[in-house]
């Protein structure tokens, strides 16, 4: 994995490709949006804040991060507007900036560790067994470790980490 | 040019057709007007009230197309079409097919008998299949030419109607016909059909059975209509209490390919909104829009109007998706108000579509057989937008009305005019010389 200037630079180009610019600020995108529905989180505003030259601070935003990616926006949009793909760049950029929320550093050092985003906790291991349910699949963790330690994916999540 | 006086063909029998028509008439020249449907009146017919005034669409239109009709210059040929357009050295040689009735069109009187025994009934087109017809029928009973017409893939051959006919109008062995004329121009004016509403699957229009497109509420709402002026829902038949409409339905959306304004939708909508506010005192109306574009003579003050003085509800945003209660088949509607960031869910029992206008069927076809081309969304390209926009490219061929793109009727009508002055303009040039 590219992590250095030349990253930064691709990246940039990718968030033109979503075409921000055309956004009309219709709506459409954020009234069908799950995430919009329970929080502030509004696409409709990433894209006009981007339109307005704003990228620093919604990299620094926590908005960005609201995002579930369901892709209803992209398939509602009558302007040809990609916003589940310009948030996924924008965080992107953000996490080469070291700014990733502690839910997905989390998240990212669960994976190294176990090769699921979630780790299954003892207690849920036992309720399985309570139910009468098989156990789960055991899950070799070390193919998927060596993948994302080959782009140094263990040193992205720790960028920026306070410690 | 010769000794005749040339004629002028007229492609297209709405408002634009045939003002131009009678305007081309009037100055003594020939007109055919070809309209491939049985009845001249295109889309002004449907059409229950016209905005901004309010004045009654019929009451207008119907002068006018008896007028043309019975205008000594014209020469109307219904249920026709224009097969082949042939450039000759003194104008042009058309082929126009003259589709058949099985209705003899000078024998028939009009007086109906035949469709009140006809056992068939068929979703009336003109009613937006929200009526029926028969399957002998006239599309409407203010029709020019009042003629009957067999629908053949309909009728079952039972012969009642040639059995009861006095006049002995009917005439199963009709074949179409094929004409030739001699025209020294052509006045190109075939209109626009309604976006097709069911493209777009997050309004459910055709599976939720009371979400309805303008078109169909101007059917509704006119005391000619299937449901003789009484505004109820199609699912069951009741008053509608709450009724939103949706604005910008397949236009300003490039998913389909029409990125552009419709400009009749959002004065269609406000005039619709208020008639039901006068039909129906205890209605909620509610238009969710992204702009109101109110454009010409006495428009904004028509919307403010809508505001201020009917109580209509206007929320900017766009709707993104309409679902339907199984049982009450009430819709809701879920929209964020762009003005205040809020997303709201309202449940509506009735949604009407303001579907925008695209090119008419066959389209492609004509430009051909013209040597006029069509732009990227299949409207008629003028010669000169600015200098000479009722002229086409292609010499002797003139354009007006809908059939350039998305426009009223008092743009329609005088873009005839204008095309109609153009057009004898050009031949009385050549005939001269
Ligand atoms: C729901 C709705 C409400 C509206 N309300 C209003 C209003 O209140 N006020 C207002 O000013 N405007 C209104 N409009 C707009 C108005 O309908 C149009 O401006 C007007 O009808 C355009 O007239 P036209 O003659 O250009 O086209 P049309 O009315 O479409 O007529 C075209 C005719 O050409 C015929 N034709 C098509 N192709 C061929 C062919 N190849 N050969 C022969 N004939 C052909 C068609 O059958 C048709 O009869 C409304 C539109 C809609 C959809
Ligand atoms: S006239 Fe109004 S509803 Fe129609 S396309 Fe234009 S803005 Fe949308």
């Amino acid at each position: 994995m590219e992590t250095g200037t030349r990253a930064v630079d691709k990246l940039t180009k990718l968030l033109s490709k979503s075409r921000p610019e055309h956004c009309y600020q219709c709506g459409k995108c954020t009234s069908g949006c799950p995430a919009a529905l329970h929080t502030e989180f509004r696409p409709r505003d990433i894209l006009i804040m981007a339109q307005l030259g704003m990228t620093e601070e919604l990299l620094k935003s926590k908005l960005i991060w609201m995002c579930i990616t369901c892709f209803t926006c992209l398939d509602v949009c009558p302007r040809d507007v990609e916003p589940t793909e310009f948030m996924i760049t924008l965080r992107n950029l953000a996490a080469l900036r070291g700014i990733i929320p502690t839910v997905y550093r989390g998240e990212g050092s669960a994976i190294l560790e176990t090769g699921l985003a979630f780790r299954i906790p003892e207690s849920r291991v036992k309720m399985r067994e309570r139910y009468g349910l098989p156990p789960l699949p055991r899950v070799d963790a070390e193919p998927v470790r060596r993948l994302l330690k080959s782009v140094d994916f263990d040193k992205l999540i720790q960028r920026g980490e306070k410690k | 040019m010769g000794e005749e006086q040339p004629a002028i063909l007229v492609i297209g029998g709405g408002i634009a057709g045939i003002q131009a028509a009678l305007d081309v008439a009037s100055q003594g020249f020939t007109v055919y007007l070809v309209e491939r449907k049985p009845s001249i009146g295109g889309h002004m017919a449907m059409l229950d009230k016209t905005f901004p005034t309010l004045d009654c669409s019929q009451c207008i239109l119907t002068p006018k197309m008896v007028d043309v009709a019975r205008h000594p210059n014209v020469r109307l040929l219904t249920y026709s079409e224009v097969k082949d357009v042939k450039r000759e050295e003194n104008g042009f040689l058309v082929k126009v097919l003259k589709k058949p009735r099985y209705v003899k069109e000078d024998v028939c009187t009009g007086c109906g008998i035949c469709a009140m025994h006809c056992p068939v009934e068929v979703p009336s087109e003109f009613n937006m299949g929200l009526g029926i017809r028969k399957a002998i029928y006239v599309p409407f009973p203010q029709a020019v030419p009042l003629k009957y017409t067999i629908d053949r893939d309909h009728c079952i051959r039972c012969r009642l109607c040639q059995n009861v006919c006095a006049a002995g109008a009917i005439d199963f062995d009709q074949q179409p016909e094929e004409l030739e004329l001699k025209v020294g121009a052509i006045i190109v004016a075939t209109g626009f059909e309604t976006f097709d509403a069911r493209k777009i699957g997050e309004y459910g229009y055709g599976r939720y059975p009371n979400v309805v497109t303008g078109l169909e509420l101007e059917r509704i709402v006119s005391a000619a209509g299937p449901m003789g002026g009484h505004i109820i829902r199609p699912s069951d038949g009741k008053i509608p209490r709450r009724v939103a409409f949706i604005q910008c339905v397949g236009s300003r959306d490039k998913r389909f390919g029409n990125p552009y304004c419709s400009r009749v939708c959002c004065m269609y909508a406000i005039k619709n909104a208020i008639l039901l506010k006068e039909h129906l005192h205890e209605v909620d109306v509610t238009i969710f829009y992204m702009d109101i574009r109110t454009y010409g003579k006495g428009f904004e003050e028509f919307y403010r109007r809508a505001e201020e003085e009917f109580g209509i509800k206007f929320v900017r945003g766009r709707v993104s998706e309409i679902e339907e209660d199984p049982e009450t088949k009430n819709l809701r509607v879920i929209i964020e108000n762009t003005e205040t960031g809020e997303i709201l869910q309202e449940e509506f029992d009735m949604v009407v579509l303001s579907v925008g206008l695209v090119p008419p069927k066959g389209v492609k076809e004509l430009s051909k057989i013209l040597g006029v081309p069509v732009d990227e969304y299949g409207f008629f390209v003028e010669k000169d937008i600015m200098t000479s926009p009722m002229e086409t490219k292609a010499e002797g061929i003139f354009l007006a009305g809908t059939a350039l793109g998305p426009k009223d009727i008092p743009d329609s009508v005088a873009e005839a005019s204008a095309a109609a002055m153009r057009a004898v303009n050009y031949v009385v040039r050549r005939w001269k010389s």
